[in-house]
């Protein structure tokens, strides 16, 4: 059962390593030549920066619209919110080629009504691949966010107003140190979300801006370059750290609850030996 | 004119109507409980002063100024909650100081009032704990502190000693009556426990759906309820309902129903056929062996609950379930045991006349 999940992950690696001009299983020999392509190269030191900031600023902006959504929706007494949690949650459910086809015809085509414009003119541009993006990545920091609003006791907000904290103090102070991890959560899952997304990427992707996953796809059609290996055993690597960096998040939030003064010092090892983990992994 | 003036305050989910036209008025430093049961409409009371909802119609007004359509963190209000509602992520010294970093203190004055508050509840150099490290009653200390660092016009307390252990909670009673006297401020106490209301207050509201019954000193509520519902509101208390049968001098004859007769000194102008409840508390009634002559009703011992520093003995008189509760002295033993024949009788002066129209049980 591991071995079915882990070899199509796995196989990647090794190949990437070959001294061929083509990909092959098993690797012929043994280099880096493909990974000093990947910083050579212009075809991948210009699209691994696209990939970076759309990862980014999508995990940004999904990251603060999920925020505001999940607040709207646990604390919000309007009716519809059963409805409107459907709703932030339709991007999951939704067929990708739907969404890509559906975000193609807003970003790059746009609409027009009389003097009204909606979109357009984004295609081949980072803000269009984020915007499209974001789109996918939403619904994850909304139900990281939800759920960590939920464990919230509304009472703690009712007495930082009664404190004198108007609602975005409150918010400032109090909600939002306490779903940090939840925000943090969804916003390692957005940013991985945008950083191997393939399809709506090369909808909007033009031949001067385009992402890494949608250049390894091309890559792979017209050749196998083993540089696409390379590439894909770095985006690995980065997911890696990512998610294990997840998994470190709770952790440091339940020393910090517990006060710095009794264990500072702990809370630095761990620091240290995360630092370690992430330098290893990536090496 | 009072310092606090609540005046119609009215509030309702749906139908159900929680607070019903409620008018209340403070002095200035004056401590006022409610006191109900669950559904009474205190709670909702106190949240409307606080701000945290909207009345459906009505006004509330601090020292003149009307503060019903302000915001909760500008109504300037301490409140301590039952959960205490403390800041988890935050340390003591960060819970006391947040009130007074909305204000924009500068950081020597938010130290010092700080240390001034952590001194205040007996809590000096707990500054750096978190909350989750501090014991339930250094919690209520510490939520009693930055209720009143920033100093509020008015202090609201929602059932805030509830959650502590009965001995603690005496501790905390009396500290909490003196800081509130030190400090001078207006104190709006909302409990279910009357003995709590009875011992903090200056005056005691005692209330049932969504109005308040009787607003009093705690003497004048305990001693002279308007009705049969104030007089159980605040602790034990034998109702005896009946009939007026005849008058008499200075009083009447009360038939309980069942042709017993109970005599009864009244001042009421009372007429024959009324109907009528007597109220009178369990350590009011005298208990006595046998069937002496005085014995107003006789009975049974039907149990006897040894309770520390009283004695509550339940006794079936001509079908009344009657409870009876005498202090433990080191010579106050009686011999009365289980199933003894015993004679009740109190004195005229403490049974309360409760007359029918009063009567809560009946509408």
């Amino acid at each position: 059962m591991a071995a079915v999940v882990l070899a199509p992950i796995l196989v990647v690696v090794p190949m990437s390593f070959t001294n061929s001009s083509t990909l092959a299983f098993p690797p012929h020999g043994f280099s880096f030549r493909w990974y000093e392509e990947l910083l050579t190269n212009p075809q991948w030191t210009q699209r691994i920066p696209v990939s970076l900031e759309t990862a980014l600023a999508t995990s940004l902006l999904a990251t603060g619209l999920g925020t505001m959504a999940a607040l709207g929706v646990t604390r919000g007494t309007f009716p519809g919110r059963g409805w409107l949690t459907a709703l932030f949650l339709a991007p999951l459910v939704v067929p990708i080629i739907d969404l890509a086809v559906g975000d193609y015809f807003v970003w790059a085509v746009g609409w027009q009504a009389g003097p009204l414009q909606f979109g357009g003119g984004l295609a081949g541009t980072v803000p269009g691949l984020v915007l499209a993006h974001t789109v996918l990545a939403f619904p994850f920091p909304f139900i990281t966010v939800s759920t960590a609003l939920s464990g919230v006791d509304r009472t703690l907000e009712l007495a930082a107003a009664g404190l004198g904290a108007n609602p975005w103090r409150t918010f400032r102070r109090v909600t939002m140190p306490l779903i940090g991890t939840g925000m943090m959560t969804g916003a390692v899952f957005a940013f991985l979300t945008s950083w191997d997304e393939v399809v709506v990427a090369s909808f909007l992707a033009s031949p001067r801006v385009s992402t890494v996953p949608v250049q390894i796809f091309t890559e792979l059609r017209q050749s196998y370059d083993p540089a696409a290996a390379a590439i894909s055993t770095v985006l690995l690597a980065a997911a890696v750290v990512l998610v294990g960096l997840l998994t470190l998040i709770p952790m440091l939030a339940r020393r910090a609850d517990r006060g710095p003064a009794l264990d500072g010092g702990v809370m630095a090892a761990d620091v240290t030996s995360g630092g370690a983990g992430i330098a290893v992994t990536a090496g | 004119m009072p310092f606090l003036e609540i005046q119609e305050l009215t509030k309702a989910y749906g139908d159900k109507v929680v607070l019903d036209r409620l008018d209340l008025s403070a002095r200035e430093g004056e401590f006022i409980s409610l006191l109900g049961p669950s559904g009474c409409g205190k709670t909702t009371a106190l949240r409307l002063m606080a701000g945290f909802l909207h009345p459906d119609h009505g006004s509330i007004a601090l020292n003149g100024e009307e503060i019903t359509e302000l915001p909760p963190h500008r109504r300037n209000i301490g409140m301590v909650f039952q959960s205490y509602a403390l800041f988890p992520h935050m340390t003591v010294g960060q819970n006391i100081a947040f009130g007074l970093e909305q204000r924009r203190f500068s950081q020597g004055e938010i130290a010092k009032a700080v240390d001034g508050a952590l001194d205040m509840v007996r809590l000096e150099g707990l500054a750096s704990r978190h909350p989750a490290e501090l014991s339930g009653g250094q919690q209520q200390r510490v939520a009693l502190a930055r209720a009143l660092v920033f100093k509020p016009r008015l202090l609201l307390l929602d059932e805030s000693l509830s959650a502590l252990d009965k001995k603690l909670r005496l501790q905390m009673q009396l500290e909490l009556r003196q800081i509130q006297k030190e400090v001078g401020i207006t104190a709006i106490f909302v409990t279910h426990d009357h003995e709590e209301a009875l011992t903090l207050s200056d005056r005691v509201a005692v209330m049932r759906s969504g109005k308040i019954v009787q607003l009093d000193t705690p003497e004048n509520v305990y001693r002279a309820p308007a009705d049969g519902y104030v007089a159980e509101s605040l602790g034990e208390t034998n109702l005896l309902s009946g009939v007026v049968a005849d008058r008499t001098e200075g009083g009447f004859l009360l038939d309980l129903g069942d042709g017993t007769l109970l005599s009864v000194r009244s001042e009421d102008p009372v007429r024959v056929g009324d109907a009528c409840t007597l109220a009178v508390r369990p350590e009011d009634v005298e208990l006595r062996a046998g069937r002496p002559a005085e014995a107003l009703l006789a009975g049974r011992v039907r149990s006897i609950a040894f309770a520390g520093n009283t004695t509550l003995y339940v006794v079936e008189a001509q079908g009344h379930e009657i409870r009876v509760r005498k202090p433990n002295t080191a010579s106050s033993k009686n011999g009365i045991a289980v199933e003894d024949q015993v004679g009740l009788a109190w004195a005229p002066n403490s049974a309360l006349v409760l007359l029918e129209h009063q009567d809560p049980t009946s509408g």
